[in-house]
């Protein structure tokens, strides 16, 4: 199943829309702290998470997330991604995408489920 | 015994004439030495004498003159010689007696007074006099007198030049401090100009020229000012003075300023005597000239020495002051481009989120197997970010008109700010966020009601996007009497109190400025727009617990009878 973390109604509605025709599972949460606190490696294979939230963002999210020993993959997705941000994501172990590179998505989701 | 007697008496006689003998030698060894120590005295005294710089008389119990300073003669213009041997008030010729005979009666024995000594040559000298009687100290007796006098024309003239250095350093100083200190450069030079002529009563005038011809005219009169302006555009032309002033590089000065010769346009009346042109230049350049003139008369030299000083000190404060402004003009031009650049990058970041979820969606509407409830879903999605779009370009389109100095062009009239609140709430995405609390009757208020939609969604937003996912906004729509009052209130961070009064320059965001999405121009057309209306735009906020912004609109106008 994959956890989409996103603070717009309207991003989750359209991107859980999109991922659940190419065959995912999804859940949602609608901050960082609600990620964390529904996330459970039980049931996620994987992450899709925004950058920018009000309060924990999502590079906090997945530096949080990363100091788990039961940690899954996770995409870093956002409109407004600078090198810095998507630098650091990578060097947590994200990938990274841009939102409007949407169609992007489900190869990088595949490719990740498919490593680990 | 008289043998005895007669040889004692003898050698009596003889020891007492050794005696004598040696007492004899004794005195005449202390006289000897005395002498010598007059000797000295006397030479001391002489040497003393002759290196005084001060006018030294020495009288005796008549009033005649024994022994007088070499400095004495200089200063009377006659040799020591020929002072000795008279009396006293005759060497000192002065309005004041000064004969030891009044200065035992009059003056009580001693004497300390400032006075004019009348010279051999008729010049008077300003000295300093001390006299006093010397008398023997046991019986009183007067054997003469002291006379010192000092020469104090020297002092006064260094004193005179003293003052006249300071003062001259203070009004350098003084211009110095209004031409950094002014607002403008034309405020410097009317301070400068007025503070100049305060100083030697005189007319003043700055001109700056522009290119070839006179690009700014300052006067301390009006009068002279309304003359110059007739300069203005013109270019100095022979034989004028001041183009010869220019041209040469040089002052010109001249006894009489009337007519038209001085500057090219005819002078007042009033100005018709002495006049200086200084010519001001920076890096070789002619920048203008500093004009003064006196009303009738000469204008005096020390005041047209002055006037090529200050022109010193203007001329750079003035180059200065051109290459500031050259060059605020080129950041000025520099920040309009950075702004106009970082707004499209900004709005183009926007437009990614509503873009990308309108392209996703109508990708999924084409599909065919999708139900109807999911068809509409996706639609009410789909309008809402239609328009989020619209306001966006909306607001890219203001911002642009903002910059370029066009106002917003409202149309205004009678509008229900309710119906504005609830289409705004009914669009939102996360319209379950926000509560909305009406409290009276709320009047129409006189407004755009494009732009009204746009100040309420621009704050909402803003409270959603800068507070906690989890917590509500809060919507009050309240009236007072000739207003109505629209408060949105959230429970975010709050604004530090140092950040309020930036919060309204254009890109201005949040401290979450990485993480919060925006051009960042919101708030900024948001207060403009309100100003438009004739309204206020007022925020309060504390840090940790949350802001209101609050904006109050005039209500609309009752429809006359």
């Amino acid at each position: 199943m994959l956890l989409l973390v996103d603070d717009s109604p309207d991003i989750r509605f359209t991107f859980a829309t999109v991922l659940r025709r190419d065959g995912w599972e999804v859940e949602t949460a609608d901050s960082g702290e609600d990620a964390l606190a529904l996330f459970d490696p039980a049931r996620h294979d994987v992450l899709v998470v925004d950058y920018s939230m009000p309060g924990m963002d999502g590079l906090e999210l997945i530096a949080r997330l990363h100091e788990r020993p039961d940690a899954v993959p996770v995409v870093l997705f956002s409109a407004y991604l600078d090198d810095t941000v998507a630098a650091q994501a990578k060097e947590l172990g994200a990938a990274v995408v841009a939102k409007s590179d949407y169609a992007r998505l489900p190869k990088a989701l595949r490719e990740l489920a498919g490593d680990g | 015994m008289p043998e005895d007697v007669g040889a004692g008496a003898d050698l009596d006689a003889s020891a007492r004439q050794d005696e004598l003998a040696a007492a004899l030698a004794d005195a005449q060894l202390q006289l000897d030495e005395e002498r010598l120590a007059h000797a000295r005295t006397g030479a001391t005294l002489g040497a003393l004498f002759a290196s005084m710089t001060d006018l030294v008389v020495v009288a005796d119990p008549r009033g005649v003159v024994t022994q007088a300073s070499a400095a004495a003669a200089d200063l009377l213009g006659v040799t020591p010689d020929e002072l000795e041997g008279r009396q006293v008030q005759d060497v000192l010729p002065t309005d004041l007696d000064v004969s030891l005979w009044a200065l035992r009666t009059a003056h009580g024995g001693r004497l300390q007074v400032e006075l004019d000594l009348r010279a051999a040559d008729g010049h008077r000298r300003a000295v300093s006099l001390s006299a006093s009687v010397v008398e023997e100290p046991v019986s009183g007796k007067v054997t003469g007198a002291v006379y010192v006098a000092r020469d104090l024309s020297r002092t006064q003239q260094l004193v005179a030049e003293l003052a006249a250095a300071e003062h001259r350093a203070t009004l350098l100083a003084d211009v110095s401090g209004l031409l950094s200190a002014a607002a403008s450069p034309d405020r410097a030079l009317q301070a400068v100009a007025d503070r100049l002529a305060g100083e030697a009563a005189v007319a003043v005038a700055l001109l700056l020229l522009d290119g070839p011809s006179v690009g700014t005219v300052v006067a301390s009169d009006d009068a002279l000012e309304a003359a110059l302006a007739g300069l203005v555009g013109r270019a100095p032309e022979p034989p004028t003075l001041l183009a010869a002033a220019i041209d040469g590089a040089t002052p010109v000065r001249t006894r009489h300023a009337a007519g038209g010769l001085l500057l090219g346009v005819p002078l007042p009346s009033s100005l018709a005597g002495g006049a200086t042109v200084v010519p001001m230049a920076s890096s070789g350049q002619p920048i203008g000239a500093l004009v003064l003139v006196a009303g009738h008369g000469d204008l005096p030299v020390a005041t047209a020495d002055v006037a090529e000083q200050v022109a010193g000190r203007i001329a750079p404060a003035i180059a200065a002051a051109q290459l500031r402004e050259t060059v605020a003009a080129m950041e000025r031009l520099h920040h309009d481009r950075q702004v106009r650049e970082e707004l499209l990058s900004a709005l183009s970041h926007d437009m990614k989120t509503p873009l990308t979820i309108i392209g996703m969606l109508s990708e999924q509407l084409a599909a065919r197997d999708v139900d109807d409830d999911a068809r509409s879903e996706m639609l009410v999605v789909l309008r809402r970010q239609a328009r989020h779009l619209r306001r966006l370009v909306l607001q890219f389109l203001d911002f642009v008109r903002s910059q370029a100095g066009h106002d917003l062009g409202l149309r205004l009239a009678p509008v229900d700010p309710l119906a504005v609140v609830h289409t705004v709430v009914g669009t939102l995405e996360s319209s379950g966020r926000v509560e909305v609390h009406v409290d009276g009757a709320i009047p129409l208020v006189q407004a755009d009601d494009d732009r009204l939609e746009q100040i309420v969604a621009n704050l909402v937003d803003n409270a959603l996007k800068y507070s906690p996912s989890a917590s509500t906004v809060r919507l009050e729509v309240t009236t007072t009497r000739d207003v109505v009052r629209l408060a949105v209130v959230d429970h975010g961070p709050g604004i530090a109190p140092e950040r309020l009064t930036q919060l309204f320059a254009p890109f201005e965001r949040g401290p979450a400025t990485d993480a919060a999405e925006g051009t960042g121009i919101g708030l900024y057309l948001t207060r403009r727009m309100v100003d438009a209306h004739g309204g206020h735009l007022h925020v309060a906020s504390r840090p940790g617990e949350g802001s209101r912004f609050e904006v109050t609109l005039p209500v609309a106008g009752e429809v006359g009878p």
